[in-house]
């Protein structure tokens, strides 16, 4: 039931974009998994980071990011399954010695699936000391997880939204946009970015993103009793007031009708996203070198068009292309060329070069590169 | 480019400071312009000895004092419960400034001050490495 009941084997980097001090890194534990069970945590970890690239705003600023894989093997598979639940759901009832002690039925909910929260940050910088954010997968496919310092989320299939979901609060500071508790908002202005309990149009915290012909406030709660889950008013994506978040059904006002922060599965909204590009920015590959070079040269037969292709670029860089000849042609132009770019994986860039030559002769060409920022 | 990493630890109502460490890396952006409309939730801040602030990051309720449960059934809402026995750690990352000398938690203590309209300095600690003393601010 705890660190005794497994072992750190090794980490992974599995996304490598510049040196640890400079980027964002996020760290990712296992839970649960026997040693002859890493490889699966492997897909499960590969899984996460695929999410994550596919989830905007990281798509775009995925070049600050850097992913560890932290392989902990535990004694046994699995988590903690209390046979019977504070919340009248039961668990088969089974004890799991795993190195982070994960166990369904926290605080009496069958769902919430967290462990030691403290011994994963410990793990994680012990073997990635410039961690910025830490989550786990626990080894089960029954849905669960928790948040806190650190997410613990399970192999189901819809689990890694609590991932994303929760490095919105413990990484970027994004505030939950749901009403489930309080009929109003007893605080003053919050800090969190994507809410506020100013209305006025020139002052509220998004003002630059809201329209001028959408109304404020945008959807004001007429029932203060009870969540206002009616249909938005205007747009999918408009940016507005919409009362109701931070677990307030008044007084308090989310930016959307519909972000992550508010319901699994939605993307986050414009606000939010704002909010982690502003704090991803820092991490971004800076301007260096340039680092120059000559790609590839040859001979373009006259009137011809000839296509070259260079592969496995990271997608990271900043590159400049440029094509020249060393054949003397005049009066007027020797050359036209083009670069078509090909993003052939998630880390990967093939860069396409078509060298058109506008004279009656044979030219040498080279193409050549600037790397200006890695 | 170097930081501090503060680790904060919180047992009901009480919050210390429990480690400090320099880490070699950037630490997020200063949040102070978020912060001067603000006056609740929780924030840490920078100080210099004479208690000029030289940066202030939001946090999102790092106490931990309610559980979010989820469902994979995307119709129903997220919600919140209390947590029976709240306690934990977070941390933070904040800059290693040449003139930064302590570092303050701000917000509101889980049960007693959950009905104030504005957060207060709940804990300050000298930035130095080996020096665990916190103080809990009344």
């Amino acid at each position: 039931m705890s660190a005794a009941d497994g072992v750190v084997v090794g980490r992974s980097k599995l996304v490598d974009h510049g040196a640890d001090g400079v980027r964002w890194c996020l760290v990712i534990l296992s839970d649960g998994y026997r040693t002859t069970e890493l490889p699966t945590f492997h897909a499960d970890a590969a899984a996460f980071v695929e999410k994550l690239f596919a989830t905007p705003p990281f798509t775009e600023m995925w070049c600050a990011i850097n992913v560890y894989r932290v392989d902990v093997s535990s004694t046994d598979s699995g988590a903690d399954s209390p046979a019977v639940c504070a919340d009248g759901n039961p668990g088969s009832g089974t004890t799991s010695a795993t190195f982070f002690d994960s166990t369904f039925c926290t605080n009496g909910t069958r769902r919430l699936l967290a462990g030691d929260q403290g011994l994963a940050l410990l793990t994680a910088q012990a073997q990635v000391p410039e961690a910025d954010a830490t989550v786990v997968i626990v080894n089960t496919t029954e849905y669960g997880g928790a948040g806190g310092s650190v997410a613990f989320f399970s192999r189901h299939g819809a689990a890694s939204e609590i991932g994303v979901h929760e490095l919105g609060h413990s990484a970027f500071s994004l505030a939950d946009e749901y009403a489930d508790l309080n009929s109003g908002w007893s605080a003053g202005e919050p800090p969190e970015p994507n809410l506020t309990t100013i209305t006025d149009r020139a002052t509220t915290k998004w003002s630059e993103l809201v329209a001028a012909a959408t109304p404020l406030p945008t959807q004001p709660n007429p029932d203060c009793s009870t969540e206002n889950l009616a249909a938005s008013p205007v747009a999918v994506g408009s940016v507005g007031l919409f009362e109701g978040g931070g677990r307030s059904r008044c007084g308090v006002y989310r930016p959307e009708h519909q972000c992550r922060m508010r319901t699994l599965g939605q993307p986050f909204c414009t606000v939010c996203r704002r909010a982690i590009r502003r704090r991803l920015t820092p991490f971004m590959p800076v301007a260096t070198g340039p680092r120059l070079g000559v790609q590839f040269s040859g001979t373009v037969a006259a009137r011809v068009t000839q296509r070259w292709f260079t592969y496995d670029w990271p997608a990271c860089w900043n590159v400049i292309w440029t094509v020249t000849t060393s054949t003397p042609v005049t009066p007027g132009p020797g050359l036209d060329w083009q670069v078509r770019v090909e993003r052939s994986s998630r880390e990967r860039i093939t860069y396409w070069i078509d060298i058109e030559n506008l004279t009656s002769t044979p030219i040498d060409v080279s193409a050549r590169y600037a790397i200006v920022a890695e | 480019m170097a930081s501090w990493r503060v680790t904060f630890a919180y047992d009901g109502d009480r919050v210390r400071v429990i480690g400090k460490q320099r880490v070699d890396t950037l630490s997020p952006p200063d949040d102070s312009d978020a912060i001067a409309d603000a006056a609740a939730g929780y924030w840490v801040e920078v100080r210099t000895a004479e208690g000029e602030s030289l940066h202030r990051q939001v946090l999102a309720n790092p106490l931990n004092d309610q559980m979010e449960v989820y469902s994979p059934d995307p119709t129903q809402s997220l919600h919140r419960i209390e947590a029976s026995k709240p306690s934990g750690v977070f941390q933070v990352l904040v800059p290693d400034d040449p003139n930064g000398h302590d570092i303050v938690l701000h917000g509101r203590l889980s049960s007693a001050e959950m009905n104030e309209r504005t957060s207060r300095q709940l804990v300050r600690s000298v930035l130095r490495e080996q020096d665990f003393t916190s103080e809990s601010l009344p």
